[in-house]
């Protein structure tokens, strides 16, 4: 048993068995799309716990695939190694036959063992490291939604309690053929009033703290408010409305409130109340003469110029086993690429 | 400049044509003589990598962007591996294969659309060139092994010398497309991680890269089992093949994916 779990003919059928099955649920992903959409957005673990077995039968099957595959990697890389160690400590070795490698001929025909002999059991080792760091990120971490945050606004990352991200400026630039040329923000991560780091946010440049990672996805331009001018009634005044503010107007009880906004039109619906009763409620823009004032009893109140604002829309995520599978995957394929220019001895 | 990258590409697509038909000639020469069909690739590969300069020029990036510079690039890689297979290897035989590829794949370039758009923001790191470069690298070594798996099974009983070759020829354009193909998954996982959130995304592209790395890791495997060498890792390293063509284009004509050709 243990033979032939450390054996690469166990190696190549499991290999062809999760070729097989990665296929075939490619194409179930194909054919249940609005289910797999979100399989990025939160931890693999998750996901499954939410998900029909009927549907994620394939993921489950090629987890415990790899697990076993991982089982027979450590133990054929083990098996190995332990000859190659021997044989470099010059004692003597038995060569198996029945899987002939190019190091048991080195062995056999008495050459010297070199670096190049561990390279390829090296690069196992960083295969299973990658693995190991891809099982953490799929148990723990968070993937967040992308949430629009204002400059100078304070946002608390709910999935990591105590922590909370401050954006500072926001840019965007359109080029000519308008693709955005240009997109970043400035962003400072706090634990409490501790700044824990700073830097500029960027697309492929994203804020890196341990295991989290801070990402511009967009930057949008929405509507904070309009500016109203108020005549009528002995007095005449501008002033900026904006959604959860009222205004006084300062006579007869006259207040005016932001309801709705609507991006597309560029519209705010105002209300006017009169001791705190509704009398004149309407959609205001400045864009349409048709719909640029509200009058009541002699008041005119006008849609001047709507107060815009530029928000970093950011993605905030966590995966403690990314660097981990960084650095397998760069252990495998240094001692990859170092195989296969080593020189062999003649 | 485009239209010159244009006569470019058709100077290069005429002269493969030219190679194909030489190195048919060649096979039935003596093997001392120097191959025809070189000394028209040669000039081949110049005039078609200077189309990929002049394109680059044009664009401002690496020609990868798109279908018709991926094409382009590829039938580049898949020309150079062949011509540096001829060099290193005393047979000559894959090119009959390798050539018309190559062939292919650049008219299928100069019929698309060479309509140039600016670069996405997530396209503008180094990490976009490093990824693609290795990922067609390891394309065209697949198509190199895929050439020599073919002749191999073809001399393996007629001419054991020649079977010999091919057989090393199609163990050596695995490793080294298989290595490259590492590299290629690598450096996407760091971009992906850069610039969209994750290393690892369930979508059919990244999906049939793994399968194809895995695949061919299997293949490399395979080489080490004295029941596996030889004629079966010759009919996996064809049928590999297919999976190499599915997971460029198959993906992208046929399932619904986020990650570019």
């Amino acid at each position: 048993m243990y033979k032939y779990l450390s054996s690469i003919k166990l190696t190549l059928l499991l290999t062809y068995i999760i070729v097989a099955v990665t296929m075939t649920g490619s194409f179930a992903l194909l054919f249940h799309r609005e289910n797999f959409d979100t399989i990025d957005k939160q931890l693999l673990i998750d996901w499954l716990a939410k998900n029909s077995p009927a549907l994620s039968w394939w993921i489950i099957l090629l987890i415990s695939l790899i697990f076993i595959f991982a089982i027979n990697t450590v133990l054929c890389t083990y098996e190995r190694l332990a000859v190659l160690v021997k044989a470099w400590r010059g004692k003597r070795v038995d060569v198996v036959h029945d899987e002939a490698t190019r190091i048991s001929e080195d062995i056999e025909k008495g050459r010297g063992l070199r670096l190049r002999a561990f390279l390829p059991y090296i690069a196992h080792i960083g295969f299973l490291i990658a693995l190991i760091g891809h099982l953490a990120g799929s148990l723990w971490g968070f993937r967040g939604a992308d949430v629009p945050v204002e400059k100078g606004e304070v946002y608390k990352i709910k999935e990591a309690p105590g922590l909370s991200i401050k954006v500072g400026n926001v840019v965007m630039e359109i080029g000519e053929r308008g693709y955005p040329e240009e997109m970043w923000a400035n962003v400072e991560l706090f634990e409490g009033e501790k700044i824990l780091k700073k830097s500029k946010v960027e697309i492929n440049g994203p804020l890196v703290y341990k295991s989290m990672a801070i990402y511009i996805k967009n930057v949008q331009s929405y509507t904070k408010g309009m500016v109203i001018s108020s005549k009528g009634k002995g007095h005449a005044s501008s002033f900026l409305l904006t959604p959860g503010g009222d205004t006084y107007l300062g006579t007869e009880g006259l207040t005016v409130t932001a309801g709705r906004i609507n991006e597309r039109y560029g519209a705010m619906e105002v209300l006017l109340f009169k001791n705190m009763k509704l009398v004149a409620r309407q959609w205001l823009t400045p864009y349409n003469p048709s719909y640029k004032t509200l009058s009541y009893e002699g008041l005119t109140l006008s849609a001047e110029e709507l107060s815009l604002s530029e928000a970093a829309v950011l993605s905030i995520n966590s995966d403690p086993g990314a660097k981990i599978v960084f650095w397998g995957l760069l252990i495998f394929a240094v001692s990859l690429l170092t195989h296969l220019f080593y020189r062999r001895s003649k | 400049m485009q239209n010159a990258a244009n006569v470019l590409s058709y100077g290069a697509f005429f002269l493969y044509i030219s190679a194909f038909i030489a190195a048919l000639f060649d096979a039935t020469k003596k093997r001392e003589s120097t191959p025809l069909f070189r000394l028209i690739l040669f000039p081949a590969l110049l005039l078609h990598l200077s189309g990929l300069l002049l394109r680059t020029y044009y664009v401002g990036h690496a020609p990868m962007a798109n279908l018709y510079e991926t094409l382009l690039f590829f039938s580049f890689c898949v020309a150079l591996s062949t011509l540096v297979y001829g060099l290193r290897y005393p047979v000559r035989m894959i090119e009959l294969i390798s050539l018309p590829v190559a062939s292919v794949l650049l008219f299928l370039a100069i019929r698309a659309d060479h309509k140039f758009t600016p670069l996405f923001l997530a396209l503008k790191t180094i990490w976009f060139e490093v990824h693609v470069m290795a990922s067609f690298a390891g394309y065209a070594l697949f198509t190199i092994s895929f050439s020599a798996a073919f002749f191999f099974l073809f001399y393996m009983n007629k001419n054991l010398k020649e079977g010999k070759i091919y057989e090393e020829m199609v163990n050596s354009a695995n490793v080294w497309g298989f290595s490259f193909f590492s590299v290629a998954m690598f450096s996407g996982a760091i971009w992906a991680y850069l610039a969209w959130g994750n290393y690892w995304f369930w979508e059919p592209k990244t999906i049939w890269s793994f399968i194809l790395w895995f695949y061919f890791a299997g293949i490399v495997h395979g080489h080490y089992l004295k029941n596996w060498r030889g004629k079966r890792v010759a009919w996996m390293t064809i049928f590999g093949f297919v999976v190499v063509i599915f997971t460029y284009v198959g993906v992208g004509l046929l399932m619904k994916s986020s990650h570019n050709l």
